[in-house]
């Protein structure tokens, strides 16, 4: 069967909120379907010689702001490389505050820091700004299910026009902190402000992940225990969702 | 004014012991009516403030103990009511009418995201810090955010002296630049590993310089010995160390006094030498610091036993949102030489707030059970499945494990015959629920 090559950028330095298990869970997934898959972890140190133009998949996770800076001092040197990776469509999933280093700028503190451009949009992040909630979204076209999870994140975006989803619960925690829209698709680049382990918490985010790294399709397993979970969730946060309209 | 507030603030808290009310109101009443009223009072020549993650009630209640044995007249917040309205119940409650606290010492558990607010009313004479891990993430945000906010709040007392713990690299950084500090430390054990025993190490890099931070050996999560390469920045010099650490046996020895420790545990073991340092600031002797400690139980309740059927089991409470402290957990089950079932139960993740955020589950090192004497683990509560996604990422045998959702399931499930020792790892939020399943022993 195919080998299949997932990259973890910065497992160390963007290390927050358990979110490894999002590329543990796509490689024994794709394991349990028979491909050959295995996991490089990526931190783009001096002593680290690595083509990523070899690998079928990039995750990237959350960090604090001081590591986010340092992650888009690091990648800079790499801008062609991950912009080349994107333009191929190979699959991309950044989660949590990652999506600020695919945009064209990031600010702190009124220093503007350029970031790989593959996309538009610019973000600013802040040390004094929290923005925290549970999140459930609208039924998404794209994983064909609704996507519960949780946002932490300090950062706003601005020029965002392809938000990956709209936030039902936690409306005001979306890109701009204004509407609903959260996260950003462009071809097979996901990116999505929920932190952690995302594709545990959805069983369908794994599935289609899956099947963008693959070109096969992939179904969620409805008595699997991720997808008992992701029942618990959905019905806890609907429940949350309809006290507060009801309020 | 100040006569006026004091017998107020006891009058509201002798009301609301009859109407069984909290201990912050009558503080938040009294700042409402005159909010510079902590200014107002005289303070003993201590006033100590103990902050960090992990560990600062039993810490308070450990300094607060070796104090009362040795015959200092401690007033502290025994309820743990530690944001700026509860201090200020506890301070002016044990005010004289003139408005003198009466007392040796105030030693007082800081919420380490109040501390800020709290030291602009009061400024404490020492302030230790005992640790910063991953806690309570959907609040805390990551541990160096709370390190800004504790950096703020120590900005606010330039004159005290900070206590600080030299093998955690974020809590040192509060040392920079200060100049009274004191540092205490762990020295390398039989414990130790050139490897973190944590999933991940938030301080790979350098909190100073950003370069990859080195360590000579690590004691748990980011505590260490560490050194950096690049700038300099390493372990300060401790001045109160625990220079032996025999977990088997329950015994450790800071600055040369053995110390039986009544919970063995080396994530204990930091709380231990903190009130040792703090003890031995306020000027007493070491051999009598350390008697004191090595009598004192926790009446926290994190360690309770309790029979279930004819089965006695034994509870320790973790903290949910909070790795480390679940890792003490497992590492203190694993431990056991015989043969065990284990329940861990996570059914409401906070009793304060509202979440359903379980990413911290996934910065749990489970992978602790893989070679332990676990017979059965039992995943139980609310996120019964969560947990069961999380240990399909371990190489447990599959045949161990039982979902169990319902909690009842669980009361019967643990009261059933069996010649396996039995432990329950949960948190506060949920421990109740265990307890209406059981019966407690008297501890």
């Amino acid at each position: 069967m195919k080998e299949i090559k997932l990259l973890h950028l910065f497992p160390k330095l963007l290390s927050l909120y358990g979110e490894y298990g999002n590329v543990k869970i796509i490689e024994k997934n794709l394991k349990d379907k028979g491909y050959e898959a295995n996991i490089t972890e990526y931190e783009i140190l001096s002593d680290e010689n690595i083509d990523i133009s070899e690998f079928d998949f990039i995750y990237v996770g959350s960090g604090t702001e001081k590591n986010l800076i340092e992650a888009s001092e690091r990648l800079l040197p790499h801008k062609e490389a991950f912009c080349e990776f994107i333009s191929s469509d190979k699959c991309v999933l950044a989660s949590g505050n990652a999506m600020t280093l695919f945009g064209k700028t990031l600010k702190l503190k009124e220093k503007e820091y350029e970031t790989l451009g593959a996309f538009t949009y610019t973000s600013e992040i802040f040390t004094d700004k929290r923005f925290q909630g549970d999140i459930l979204t609208d039924d998404n076209n794209i994983f064909a299910s609704k996507l519960i999870g949780f946002i932490n994140t300090s950062a706003i975006y601005s020029g965002i026009e392809t938000p990956l989803t709209n936030n039902l619960l936690g409306a005001k925690l979306g890109n701009d902190k204004a509407s609903g829209g959260d996260g950003f698709i462009s071809g097979n680049f996901i990116g999505t402000q929920l932190i952690g382990p995302i594709a545990v918490k959805n069983p369908n985010v794994l599935a289609k992940i899956c099947e963008m790294i693959t070109g096969e399709s992939f179904y969620a397993d409805a008595q699997s225990n991720c997808a008992l979970a992701y029942a618990r969730g959905l019905s806890a946060l609907e429940e949350r969702l309809f006290s507060y309209r009801k309020d | 004014m100040k006569i006026l507030m004091i017998l107020l603030c006891k009058l509201l808290v002798f009301v609301g012991k009859l109407v069984n009310k909290g201990s912050s109101l009558p503080g938040k009443i009294v700042l409402k009516l005159c909010p510079d009223i902590l200014k107002r009072i005289t303070l003993p020549k201590y006033v100590i403030a103990v902050t960090g993650s992990n560990g600062k009630t039993s810490t308070v209640e450990m300094i607060a103990n070796v104090m009362t044995e040795n015959g200092l007249n401690v007033v502290w917040n025994k309820e743990g009511s530690n944001q700026t309205e509860g201090v200020t119940t506890l301070l002016l409650k044990n005010c004289d009418l003139h408005g003198s606290v009466m007392g040796d010492v105030v030693v007082l558990e800081s919420d380490e995201r109040y501390a800020r607010h709290t030291f602009k009313h009061i400024k404490p004479t020492h302030f230790a810090v005992t640790n910063l891990y991953r806690d309570q993430l959907t609040r805390n945000v990551h541990p160096f955010w709370i390190y800004d906010i504790i950096k703020d709040a120590a900005d606010l007392i330039p004159d005290a002296e900070l206590i600080l713990n030299a093998d955690d690299p974020i809590v040192s950084l509060l040392g920079k630049g200060r100049g009274k500090v004191r540092y205490f430390a762990m020295a390398k054990n039989a414990y130790c590993s050139d490897q973190t025993d944590a999933l991940y190490n938030d301080c790979t890099y350098c909190p100073v310089c950003g370069a990859p931070l080195s360590y000579e050996y690590f004691h748990y999560a980011h505590l260490g010995k560490f050194y950096c390469e690049a700038c300099k920045y390493s372990s300060a010099e401790p001045e109160y160390v625990v220079d032996s650490a025999d977990l088997e046996n329950k015994r450790i020895s800071i600055c040369g006094q053995n110390i039986e420790l009544a919970f063995a545990s080396r994530y204990n073991v930091y709380n231990l030498c903190t009130a040792f340092a703090v003890c031995s600031i306020v000027g007493i002797e070491h051999k009598k610091i350390a008697s004191s400690l090595s009598s004192f139980i926790m009446k926290n309740g994190r360690v309770v036993r309790f029979k279930a059927g004819e089965n006695e089991g034994t509870l320790i409470t973790s903290k949910h949102e909070n790795s480390t402290s679940y890792n003490q957990s497992l590492e203190y089950v694993c431990a056991s030489k015989e043969k065990f079932t284990l329940a861990i139960i996570v059914d409401a993740i906070s009793r304060k707030y509202y979440t359903t955020e379980t990413s911290w589950l996934w910065d749990i090192s489970f992978e602790k059970l893989e070679n332990s004497n676990a017979e059965k683990i039992l995943l139980c509560g609310n996120y019964a499945y969560d947990l069961a996604a999380r240990f399909e990422m371990t190489s447990i045998d599959p045949a161990k494990i039982k979902i169990l959702p319902d909690l009842d399931e669980m009361g019967k499930e643990i009261s059933s015959p069996s010649d396996s020792a039995l432990y329950v790892v949960t948190c506060f939020s949920d421990k109740e629920k265990l307890f209406s399943r059981v019966q407690i022993l008297n501890n």
